[in-house]
């Protein structure tokens, strides 16, 4: 999905070299998702779904004046 | 492979002391992984550095820890992996090489079309194993 918008990073961490991070993000299965710190899932998600969760914290309606929500 | 990919791995430099919260045990391992996955094709282009001296490009790919391996997309996107990709996560590495030299990910045309609608930063990260 980060291939799709400058504004999509991703990053792939693999746990057993990075305990600490496993810890803080309390991965206790793999594959865990964790979205802007917000979202997370455990598991792999069906592609619409992962859009909407994605959608859900990436896009905001812009308000009439121009101003984002 | 369609077009170019350069691949930026950073890693640190060994050295006779070891400094605490510097280690990298995987750092070499890695290293010889992508150095001969390079010289299989003349279009992948391996960057290599240092992460605790190489600061301008550490900061711009917004790297946090090592070893780590930074493709960038032609959109400006990047993709980082942290740790070395072993096992199956290997194929998902040459996955996202392989997408981003065709420039197109294997997503659906409806969800490429939406995710171009996204006009604040995502950041996804995904925990792994190799297995």
């Amino acid at each position: 999905m980060a291939l799709e918008n400058k504004l999509i990073t991703a990053d792939v961490v693999e746990i057993q070299e990075f305990p600490k991070l496993a810890r803080t993000y309390n991965v206790t299965s793999v594959p865990k998702t964790v979205i802007n710190n917000v979202v997370q899932f455990n598991g792999a998600l069906p592609e619409d779904q992962f859009l909407n969760k994605v959608l859900g914290i990436g896009y905001r309606e812009l308000e009439s004046n121009g101003k984002g929500a | 492979m369609k077009g170019n990919v350069t691949i930026s791995l950073f890693t640190t430099t060994p050295s006779v002391l070891a400094i605490p919260g510097r280690e990298c045990p995987t750092c070499p391992e890695t290293q010889k992984l992508l150095q001969d996955l390079a010289g299989l094709s003349p279009k992948l282009d391996l960057k290599q550095y240092d992460f605790f001296s190489e600061t301008e490009e550490r900061d711009r790919y917004g790297v946090e820890r090592v070893p780590a391996i930074v493709l960038e997309a032609q959109a400006g996107s990047l993709l980082r992996y942290y740790g070395i990709p072993a096992g199956y996560e290997f194929a998902m590495f040459l996955e996202g090489i392989n997408s981003i030299s065709r420039g197109v990910s294997p997503l659906a045309l409806d969800t490429r079309k939406k995710l171009r609608k996204v006009n604040h930063p995502v950041h996804i990260q995904v925990f792994v194993t190799p297995s």
